[in-house]
């Protein structure tokens, strides 16, 4: 996966390093094969895995019989070359070139400890310089992340080899020339006027501390640093904290499986929320005869109006004490669970079995029905298994990507990278969504179909290709059933036919559905905008219908991918944390599974399913559920109608939330429980690709919070649970190996493995078994190992626009926010990048209305209402309006339609009806965001 | 622009195609080559200019811009123009030629040239750089130290 990783190593080629006869492996540079001969040559601008430029000339060394010197880390030896690293004249050279930029470096060290220049310079004994010193430029401090110091620059391109080849943001150029050449951001703009995504790539990249983290964060010495793995989205980035005196310094990308030292934003840069003074670290009791309502506002400064201190022995006694009283009074199937797809799997998995055995119910649920429950409904009715076939890397391997519902240079941006690696590599892009977003500029075809009409274009994809017979006829014999009735179902979906209700052109749809049927290897990677609809299973199934018939599966590079949304989604759901199954998906139902279960956990168990999400709150605001226990999770911000949502959760006799902070959900707890922000546990969490990784504990915890695994079990001695799971950090190995015991798929994945690998792919039987990245490449896990076909008609959106209410509102997320804001909204950079709820809209649509960007515009729907500045955006669909969910002050989920899809029961996010317009009344800024924690030096 | 047959010295160049040296001046120096070509004095002013005549003296014939000095001239100055050109064509890309050039031009500045950090640097920028811009700009510097070091 690294770029220039040696191709092949069959070949080898023998040559002469320094008088001794070496062998380089095919494809390696003279620089590879002499470091793996123990041979270090100095370097600057060549760095492992990027493409090497050749432009620093530290590496220079002599060849036999060559007029001048030559970079080695550009140079592939030949057969019998004579090479030398260490001859006066390579050396003199060397030495000179070394001597040159120490002379126009600045005299303090501005990367300590990891300073190349410094690094070779002492190394070669490069004393001080006798060059006079260059003009120096002077510091750019625009940017909130970084800071570039151009007086530390040594022109090596290494920055802007990261930003425009390996992250392909195309941000940072190399401008001018001569003694005047300098890395410029767009047009010479300050960088934090750029259009830079801060991914921070390049000051990782940076070998002097040209670019650096801003405040000077590179002067302070780490007293520790912890490889980790990252805590916001489902791609899994590795990392490694740098951590003084229990404060994290900085964050630096790590080399996973999933990442290969790249991170993006909320990665590298959105840390500091742990610090935030807003975070808990005392239980809270709420003050008797504050009543709960669910028109509230968030004030967490002013906790003392609603709630007050308690000692852990009070708060847990009355936490577990109010769910057993409504246990015992109403029954198990009052009380319900949500958990978090945040947490670890030890956590996901141990709260799980506190609602199953503790509370009685299978009343347990997480925001994965938010986010790919339609998703995982059809991939188990088609395939029997609700995860990916590839892992994202394997789009290296692609020629065709079909990329739908997803805008993953906001939601996924690692990821994201390997994509637009691939299309650099040739392979072809097709990116389908109502809204134009960031990766469209490298697709090959752009399709930007009209909102709710998902399944009216993917029909006449297969139209297309069962008419023009590019089918596998053999993989739908020998893999598949049902193939007649998509064939029947397809009829009446010609591209023609469906061009004008999906707005692509026939032609277009045609010549998409060739590519994809017809290349060596396809890939389809989906969003939330496939599955937060009522027609989220249908949209789902006419995907993996698409591979099924092309036999666009089983095989590298070729397959389906839904791109998880949470650091531990699918965790979370293999964990058990949905209603409906037990651990490794056995469902409730199942009478084996049941008498699995209770034995294994020694408590009867509910053999009917439990309510999901949003059935929870409907029940409780029905007072059918009375008790909740929400650990990590905000339904009062993220579930659709968040008015209703509140309203349920106020109504609840008894809630106890357990979080870091004071969020919406908390305001209307009985009970708040302090937890433990992920850098201060260790844990394990599975990503997107399947792949199970270990966090470690980085950071103590703050005042009396404690680590949730902690609080879970001590709320479950409190309903009569004899649990004992001893050990460091709450007994969280112990917790891993027992659920280790209920799911097959991670069976050889032992914790001591994982704390030695960090990382190991499941299905993982054996300990020796290496873990599958690609599955279905010989059968399906059905019964009869054969994937069904499940054709799928148009059925409309829930609430379609009307004269009252004319456009369509669209929520998600943006780069820098993360779900509900809680944590991203508190991380002081990724706070000063997008300090401020906006609403995207057509520049258009903003003219029409009278409006120009950053006026205040009001958004209703038939369930509430928002204000908040418009933002211009050519890629918003005219007549309709784009909102993130993460702002309080202007909730997008208080417009949306919890209309659910029948089969995954995940609302309607992704559409419902709204009326836009000029004016209203900007809400006042919550005690946190709006840029606050953000101080500059 | 004069049209001369190869291997011609620059004597002949000028005399015959010139019209001789101006009143009050008097041949000193010559450049066979362009601005990278070298510095050779009038006592080398018999050498043929041709393909490879002038490599034994460190000079070639480049795009035999054949530049004549007087003995109101100076090498040195000569030179120094030259490395600015050169400082001011580098493309930025390589160490040597980007910084090197303006290091070069800065030393060359100095009444008294430090000639041996001089031909240090002459050596890095001819082996080290990219392209034959970086490679042939110490040319100059190497010629004034060799030819004219009363200058320097």
């Amino acid at each position: 996966m690294k770029m220039n990783e040696p191709i092949g190593q069959a070949e080898v080629i023998d040559f002469k390093l320094n008088g001794e006869k070496v062998s380089a492996l095919s494809g390696e540079t003279i620089i590879q094969a002499a470091k793996r001969h123990g041979v270090d040559i100095p370097h600057l601008c060549y760095k492992e895995g990027y493409r090497p430029d050749g432009n620093c000339r530290a590496c220079v060394v002599e060849i036999k019989g060559e007029r001048v010197l030559a970079p080695s880390c550009c140079r592939a030896p030949s057969k019998d070359m004579e090479v030398s690293s260490v001859s006066p004249r390579a050396v003199h050279s060397q030495k000179l070139v070394l001597e040159l930029l120490k002379s126009d470096a600045p005299e303090a060290d501005l990367k300590p400890g990891g300073n190349e220049l410094r690094f070779w310079s002492d190394r070669l004994g490069v004393g001080v310089p006798r060059f006079e010193a260059r003009h120096q430029p002077k510091q750019d401090a625009s940017h909130p992340a970084m800071w570039v110091n151009l007086d530390a620059c040594i022109q090596c391109t290494r920055c802007v080899r990261a930003c425009r080849e390996e992250q392909v943001n195309d941000v940072i150029g190399y401008a001018w020339r001569g003694s005047e050449a300098k890395i410029t951001f767009d047009f010479d703009d300050p960088m934090g006027e750029s259009t830079c995504v801060a991914c921070g790539e390049c000051v990782q990249a940076c070998p002097t501390g040209a670019l650096a983290p801003a405040k000077m964060a590179y002067q302070v010495k780490a007293d520790k640093t912890v490889d980790s793995v990252c805590p916001f989205c489902g791609v899994g980035c590795q990392l490694t904290y740098h951590v003084k005196d229990n404060t994290i310094l900085r964050v630096e990308g790590r080399d996973g499986p999933a990442n290969h030292d790249r991170l993006c934003v909320k990665g590298r840069y959105g840390f500091d929320y742990a610090h935030h003074p807003q975070r808990l670290t005392k239980p809270l009791i709420r003050k008797a005869g504050v009543a709960k309502t669910g028109d509230f506002t968030v004030d967490p400064t002013r906790w003392q109006d609603v709630f007050r201190e308690a000692t852990w022995e009070e708060a847990l006694d009355l936490a577990g004490g109010g769910l057993k009283a409504i246990r015992d009074r109403d029954g198990p199937n009052a009380l319900a669970g949500f958990g978090s797809a945040k947490g670890s799997n030890e956590e996901a998995y141990l709260f799980q079995k506190l609602v199953r055995t503790g509370f009685g119910t299978n009343n347990v649920d997480h925001c994965t029905r938010l986010c790919h429950a339609s998703s995982v409904a059809a991939l188990m009715e088609g395939i029997s298994s609700g995860a990916v076939s590839n892992p994202v890397s394997d789009v290296a391997k692609a020629e065709f990507l079909f990329l739908i519902g997803s805008n993953p240079t906001s939601n996924h941006p690692v990821a994201a990278t390997w994509i637009k690696n691939a299309v650099k590599r040739g392979a072809k892009l097709v990116v389908a969504d109502p809204r134009r977003t960031d990766i469209a500029r490298h697709a090959w075809r752009v399709l930007q179909f009209k909102p709710d009409m998902d399944v009216a274009l993917l029909n006449a994809l297969i139209y297309t290709i069962l008419e023009e017979n590019l089918v596998d006829p053999e993989f739908i014999r020998q893999r598949t059933t049902g193939f007649e009735a998509l064939k029947e179902n397809a009829k009446g979906f010609s591209p023609e036919a469906m061009a004008p209700l999906c707005g692509i052109p026939a032609e277009t749809i045609r010549e998409v559905a060739r590519a994809y049927a017809t290349s060596k290897a396809s890939m389809i990677l989906w969003g939330m905008g496939i599955s937060q609809h009522v027609h989220g299973t249908d949209n789902a199934r006419c995907l993996i219908a698409l591979t099924l018939m092309t036999g666009q599966i089983g095989k590298p590079g070729s397959g389906l991918h839904p791109l998880r949304g949470q650091n531990n989604v699918q965790g979370a759901s293999d964990a058990g944390l949905i209603p409906m199954m037990y651990p490794d998906y056995q469902r409730v139902d199942n009478p084996e599974a049941i008498s699995r279960f209770e034995k294994y956990w020694g408590k009867p168990l509910d053999p009917k399913p439990g309510l999901t999400v949003v059935e929870i709150i409907d029940a409780a605001c029905e007072g059918r559920v009375k008790g909740m226990y929400v650990m990590g999770e905000n339904p009062a911000m993220s579930d659709p109608d968040s008015n209703h949502a509140r309203e349920g959760l106020a109504r609840l006799e008894h809630l106890v939330v357990q979080d870091i902070f004071l969020t919406e959900t908390a305001y209307l707890a009985d009970v708040v429980l302090p937890a433990s922000a992920w850098p201060e546990k260790t844990g394990t969490v599975t990503n997107t690709d399947r792949i199970v990784q270990m966090g470690r504990r980085a950071l103590d915890l703050p005042g009396e919070a404690r680590q949730d695994l902690w609080i879970t079990q001590q709320l479950g001695q409190r309903l009569g649970l004899d649990w004992n799971y001893e050990g460091p950090d709450s007994g969280v190995a112990r917790v891993y190996e027992e659920m280790r015991g209920a799911m097959n798929s991670i069976g050889g994945i032992s914790w001591d493995r994982l704390e030695s690998n960090s990382a190991v792919t499941y299905p993982c039987r054996t300990e020796d078994d290496p873990g599958q990245p690609v599955v279905f490449t010989e059968n399906f896990p059905t019964k009869d190992g054969k994937a069904k076909f499940v054709p799928a008609d148009i059925i409309p959106a829930n609430e379609r626009p009307d004269a009252e209410y004319p456009f369509v509102l669209i929520t998600g997320r943006q780069l820098e926010h993360w779900h509900t804001g809680s944590m991203t909204r508190r991380a002081s950079v990724l706070d000063a990048l997008e300090p401020r709820a906006v609403v995207s809209i057509h520049p258009l649509d903003l003219d029409a209305m009278g409006a120009a960007p950053g006026d205040i515009i009001t958004v209703a729907s038939r369930r509430g209402e928002v204000a908040l500045n418009a933002r211009a955006d050519e890629g918003t669909p005219r007549g309709s309006v784009f909102i993130p969910f993460a702002f309080y002050e202007a909730a997008a989920n208080r417009l949306t339609n919890p209309a659910l899809d029948p089969f995954g029961k995940i609302a309607e996010l992704k559409y419902c009806a709204v009326r836009v317009t000029k004016g209203g009344t900007l809400t006042d800024l919550a005690s946190y965001g709006g840029g606050q924690s953000f101080q500059p030096a | 622009m004069h049209l001369a047959p190869a291997g011609i010295t620059v004597k002949e160049l000028i005399a015959e195609y010139a019209g001789g040296m101006l009143e009050g001046h008097e041949f000193y120096a010559y450049l066979p080559g362009g601005a990278s070509g070298g510095i050779l004095p009038a006592s080398m002013g018999d050498i043929p200019l041709d393909f490879d005549t002038l490599q034994p003296h460190g000079c070639f014939i480049g795009s035999a811009a054949v530049i004549v000095l007087s003995k109101h001239d100076k090498a040195r100055d000569a030179a120094l123009n030259m490395m600015r050109f050169f400082e001011d064509e580098s493309c930025g890309q390589c160490t040597p030629c980007r910084v090197g050039t303006a290091k070069a031009a800065r030393l060359m500045e100095a009444p008294k040239w430090d000639a041996a950090l001089l031909e240090e640097l002459s050596q890095a920028m001819a082996d080290a750089s990219i392209c034959g811009l970086g490679q042939a700009a110490p040319n100059p510097i190497r010629c004034v130290i060799k030819h004219f070091p009363h200058e320097v």
